[in-house]
Parts: structure tokens; sequence; C-alpha cells
């Protein structure tokens, strides 16, 4: 069976010095948008990288951010094809990249591998690209046919992978995506996500007096109370959503889907609420039950609520702007529309048609089935790489576009790790676990090629 | 108008902490300072106006005859210029002429001055608050004690789960009135009579909040108020005024006071007050 595996390992492990020199190029780059040199310079040196692992590579423009999408392909000798899902630029959703001149630092000591981006995402896109190699040059031939794609976002909700989707459709073609990320958790087990929650983020505006009145006018409307009581109408202390019809099209999770989460719950505990600064998770839930709460449970988050004063000392006026941003977090296969409609017609039966309602953004959940046979091919593979079962989880917690490549399995596996501090200044990733998540696509493609073949 | 008192203040601010910071929303199985104080405000009052908490309307003094007949019986009820100069679409339970002005004079109200938590700039950021905060301001008639209050407050978000919820006093006001037929009230009454040819609306206080009480504190003199504003005046707008010959009549009334206030009692005014 491993036939495959092992010379690869050996081929990776052989060349770990400049497999990492080769990363520290990739890495340096500032490849963020207010770098646009940088992000030019990080698919260029991508595509070059692909090419001489013995890939064909196109660099393909025009995009909508207008950074080219990096897209590599090699037929194997099944004819299925697997695409793998990366992206060139550095996350940064939550800190900005900062650069030292056009040039982001790389530090390589005690087995760890420092930069900003090599968590999210460049460690793990310059794994699969060794991966393939390593079965070319050992194998000659890959088992089945691979593609890459790799987007240069210019901005988080950039819709660069929309435009490949539909510009590119035959492109786009495969069985199975290899999604970015699946990081070791903290009892340092491998984890791969088969799917990701969707959301609904809306902003609830109100509307008072004209000019401020003051609070002696107690006759007035006070549009911070109508806030208040229509937030209180979407959701109360039990957690329970109160739209109508807002759980119909939740797909209930099957036993294989708890018992994976229960595993995940297991290990769910005090480190997590201590390093948030939370005594407890919700309703006093622990253990299983908070992670298959947070799991499999659609939620409503209040972001931010504002209106009126709530500054140092008192001021006595009325409100007359008030809003609260609000995300509803959604699970497969609810639908970012029907929520948004069920919402709105929430609101005014409940007497708050006055309130305006506007949608920021949304996207859909998606759910990878986890009898799928990718799956089963990444279980397998991962009793292999890393002997241990991979931990699995259902859906990610955040959100992400998989739901685009429906019906089309999609699993993440990833080089990173719990302690990886993702958008950190200390954002780094372990050389161990990048050369076993660059083994891990090897098994990957082999087990899935069995699978398809069978 | 008259005003014989002015209505009290509590302003406390509702505060919640649930975490260090405010953190990813993806953690969706953490708590949420805002929803904590969305539910704990939203449990104080509901879209009918009634305040919830046990005790608060402890102290209201009943609407008597003689009050009906001296001030509610006279209150206008035109709000068509209130109505336009705010630009509101209602007000609140819907209320409408003499009630409006009627429920201006009688009932203490619970409002909302502020809410703050979480990310509230441009565009969307997920995000969990780790603290968010309420100001509330409840205007107390007579005689309702806002000394009383935070401790009503204190019980009831306890009662209902908001332990994790603290009440902090800004300020606090007790309300101040006088009875329509002390002789002061009567005679400022007919000084107004004199000057302006009708008869004065009496009012039982003033709806914003004010000094008097401290003079009840220390000595035993009623206090009635009146001013040279209209129901337009726009106060605390940048269109606030006046008008001149409202001034003019303000400025005689004083007089037309002063010249029947030989007829006033002696108060003892080293007595302290009720």
């Amino acid at each position: 069976v491993s036939a495959i595996l092992a010379p690869a390992a050996s081929y990776i492990r052989a060349g770990m010095d400049q497999w990492m020199r080769e990363l520290a190029e990739f890495c340096r780059l500032p490849s963020v948008a207010e770098y646009p040199g940088a992000m030019h310079a990080a698919a260029g040196w991508l595509g070059r990288r692909m090419t001489a692992a013995g890939l064909d590579v196109r660099l393909l423009l025009p995009t909508p951010g207008g950074f080219p999408t990096v897209y590599a392909e090699r037929r194997g000798r099944s004819s299925k094809t697997v695409l793998f899902y990366n992206h060139y630029d550095i996350a940064a959703y939550t800190n900005p990249v900062s650069a030292d001149g056009d040039t982001l630092p790389v530090g390589i000591r005690d087995g760890r591998f420092y930069n900003r981006g090599v968590a999210d995402d460049k460690g793990c896109s310059l794994s699969r690209v060794v991966a393939v190699e390593a079965m070319l040059r050992t194998a000659g031939e890959l088992p089945l046919g691979v593609k890459f794609v790799s987007f240069g976002k210019a901005k988080p909700n950039d819709d660069a992978l929309e435009h490949f989707l539909t510009q590119h459709p035959e492109l786009a073609a495969c069985d199975a995506v290899i999604w970015e990320t699946g990081m070791k958790d903290e009892r340092d087990r491998p984890t791969a996500s088969l799917g990701a929650k969707g959301y609904v983020y809306f902003e609830l505006r109100g509307r008072g007096a004209r000019v401020a009145q003051p609070s002696r006018f107690t006759i007035l409307p006070n549009p911070a109370w109508d806030l208040i009581w229509a937030l209180a109408s979407l959701k109360d202390g039990s957690e329970r959503i109160l739209i109508d019809g807002f759980y119909d099209e939740v797909t209930p999770p099957t036993a294989e889907d708890l018992a994976v989460v229960d595993v995940f719950g297991d290990a769910l505990g005090d480190a997590m609420l201590e390093r948030v600064g939370v005594p407890a998770f919700v309703l006093g839930k622990t253990g299983r039950a908070a992670a298959r709460h947070w799991f499999f449970e659609p939620s409503c988050t209040v972001c931010g609520i504002t209106g009126g004063y709530a500054g140092p000392g008192e001021r006595l006026a009325i409100p007359t702007d008030v809003a609260a941003k609000v995300e509803v977090r959604l699970v497969a296969a609810q639908r970012p529309d029907d929520i948004i409609t069920k919402a709105r017609a929430h609101l005014d039966r409940h007497g708050f048609g006055h309130l305006e309602m506007v949608v920021l953004s949304h996207t859909a959940p998606y759910r990878t089935s986890m009898s799928d046979p990718l799956v089963r091919a990444a279980q397998r593979a991962a009793l292999r790489v890393y002997g241990q079962p991979l931990v699995i989880r259902p859906t990610s917690i955040g959100m992400s576009p998989k739901y685009r490549f429906a019906p089309r399995p999609t699993v993440g596996v990833g080089v990173e790790y719990a302690g990886s501090c993702m958008e950190e200044p200390d954002e780094h990733i372990r050389l161990a676990d990048w050369e076993e998540g660059a083994r891990m696509i090897v098994a990957l493609l082999e087990e899935y090629a069995q699978e398809a073949a069978t | 108008v008259i005003t014989l008192g002015h209505k009290g203040q509590l302003y406390v601010e509702l505060a919640c902490r649930t975490a260090h910071a405010d953190f990813p929303s993806r953690m969706t199985a953490l708590p949420n300072a805002a929803w904590r104080i969305v539910w704990a405000v939203a449990s104080l009052k509901g879209p009918d106006e009634r305040v919830r908490v046990p005790g608060f309307y402890d102290g209201v003094r009943p609407i008597t005859p003689e009050a009906e007949r001296a001030f509610y019986s006279t209150l206008s009820g035109d709000v068509s210029a209130l109505r336009t100069r705010t630009g509101v679409r209602a007000f609140v339970k819907n209320l409408d002429g003499q009630a409006v002005m009627r429920y201006t004079y009688s009932e203490p109200a619970l409002g909302l001055c502020g809410l703050g938590g979480g990310y509230t700039g441009p565009g969307h950021k997920l995000v969990t608050p780790g603290e968010a905060c309420a100001r509330v301001e409840c205007r107390l008639v007579p005689d309702q004690d806002p000394e009383r209050l935070p401790g009503a407050f204190r019980a009831h978000l306890d009662a209902h789960g908001f332990d994790d919820v603290t009440v902090e006093v800004l300020a606090s006001n007790p309300p101040y009135s006088i009875e329509p037929d002390t002789p002061l009230a009567r005679l400022v009454a007919d000084a107004a009579r004199d000057v302006y040819g009708v008869d004065p609306v009496m009012v039982p206080f003033a709806t914003g909040i004010g000094s008097r009480y401290l003079f009840r504190r220390h000595t035993a003199m009623p206090i009635a108020g009146f001013a040279v504003g209209y129901a337009g005046s726009a106060l605390e707008t940048s269109d606030e005024h006046i008008r001149v010959r409202d001034y003019d009549e303000g400025i005689r009334h004083i007089v037309a006071i002063l010249a029947r206030a030989q007829g006033l009692p002696r108060v003892d005014d080293r007595g302290a007050g009720p």
C-alpha cells in the first residue's frame, strides 16, 4: 500500500533545509494589498516554484482585486482530480501587516518557523507543492490528477473565488477539494474540518427625533428602547433564536458527527475559558455539551451596540440614532437569503417595522458528509502519517467559501497547531508539523486514489 | 405655566463585563456582555412603558380631585407643535391630545440615554463584546424616593438572573412639589391673572430636574416656578429661543407677585420642611 508514501517521505525529509530556505523566500514578501509589488512577487514566486515541481502553471488575470490567481495542474494515473485551495496573501482580518521596509522578518529557531503569514497560509501552500514534487520525483507520476488554485485576495471579502469559478469553470472542475488549514489541537492531535458555518451580518438601525431632545420629554419615543426590545425579541436567555422558522433547515448532526465533536468536547475546558477570561460557557454547559452547542447550534451575536451617550459623566438626552450590529451564524443547511427574509418578517410582526435592517455581509454554511470517500481517505492517511486518528470537525466554527464548491467534498488539513498565534506578532509553525503536513498530502492523495478506484 | 415643583431623577449605569476584552464571535459558546445588557434592560420595561422593577412606583402621589381640578383638567391637548418640532411619528403608548400632557405631568418614566459595547464603527467586525453598558434614567414624580431605587434595581436584576450586571448611581435628585392650594401657589396664580388676563396653567412639577428639594431639606419655604419660555422654545437644541413679548410679560409677572407678596404668611425659615 505504501508504495508511494515511503519514498516520497524520504524525499521530503532529505530536502527539509532547502524547503525551509524556499519558504523563507516566500515568507519575506509582505503580500498584502498595501504592498502590491509584494503581491505580484509572491504570485510569481509561487508560480515558478510550482513549475519547478513539475506542474503546468498559469497566472490568471484579470481578477477583481487586480492580483493574479495562481493556477497549476498535473494529470495523474486516475481520471479523478483533487483541487488544492490556498491563498498567497497574508491574512489580515484582525491585525494589519507592517513590513520592515519591503521585507517581513523570518526567524527559524527551536524547531519553529516564525513569520507573519507562515501559518495562514504560506507554510501550508508550499507543503502541498513539495508533496506533489516528492511524488513526481520518486514515483514518476501522480496517482490522480491535481489542481492548485491560490488566490491573492485584495480584501477579506474579495470575490476572487467567485470570479474564478464563473470565468474558468473548466479549470475549477474537480472531484474533491483539499482546503487550506487544519491544525493540531491542544493535545497535538491532527484535525481536519469538513465544512464551515455561514453567517448573516446585519445592522439594525433606529432613528428618533430629528434633533436630540432632552430626556425630560418622557413622552417622546426612544429608539434605544425600540432597539433593546427588538434585540430581546430575537433571542432570549435560553440562547434559542425566536425568529419563526429559523431552525427549519438545520441539518441535525448524525451520530457520527456528534461522536467526533464529543472527542473535541472532551478536550474543551478551563484552558480556553482562562485564555478569554470567561468564567463559563453559555447556559453553564461544559465539555461535550458546550462543544455540541458550539459546532452544531446556529447562533445570534450582538457584535456591537451604540446609541446616545455612554461616555464619562451624564448626558440627559434621548438618543436620535441607535444601531446594533448583529451576526447570525448559520449551520448547514440554512440559507442566508431565507434567514434574512425571516428576520425582517419577524421584526415587522413584532412591531419593529420602523427599524431599518441593513445586511452588510453573508455567506452560506457547508458540511461534507462524514461518510464521503475523501473523509475516509483522510482518516486512513492520518493514521499512517501521524500514527493516531484524525480528529474530525464536521464543521469549522468560522466562515469560508467552501459552499461554493458544493456538492464536492472538502477536507481542510494543514501544517499549523493550536499555538500558532495566527495574525499575531509571534505567528509561527513547527518544522516537524510542516514535514508531517507535506507527508499527509502524499498519503491523502494515495488513499483517495484507491478510494476512487474501488 | 406655573410649576409647583420638579421631577426627581435617578441616573444609573448598568454595566456587564463577561471577558477580558472583546473576542472573536466564532466562539459562540461563550457569553456575550451585550446580550446580558440587552436582556437586563429589556427586563426593566416593556413597550407598554410600565416599569417592572418592584417598588418603582412606591410613593407616587395619587391624583386627588383637587389636583385634577387644579392641574390636569386645564392641560392643553394640542400636541401638534411638539410633534412637528421633534419629527417623531408617535408618542409613547400612542398617546395623543391631552393624554400626552397628563402623562408628562403624572407618570414617572424610565428612559434610556445611552448604549455602548463591542464594535460600532463602519462596516462589520466579527467580535463578541466583553463588556457593555446602558445609561438608564428614572424621571421621578413626588414622592418617589431615589435613595430607595438603586436597591430596588439590584433586587430586580438579581431576581431575573442578572447578578453579573452592576448598577452604578451617577446622579440622584428627589422630586419636589407643593400643593396647589398653598398661599404661594395662589398668589403666583393671582399675579399671573393680573398680567396675562387669563387663568394660568398650573402643573404639579416641571418636567426637568432641579434643586428645589434642597430648600425643602433645609427650610420650610414653599417654591413655585415660572419663566419666560414657551412651548416652542426648543430647549437645549441649536434653535433654543424665547419670544420678546413673553420676556416682557415675565418681568411684569414678577412685579405683580412682589406687589401682592405682603399678604403672604411668614414662614419660619429656620425650621426644616417635612
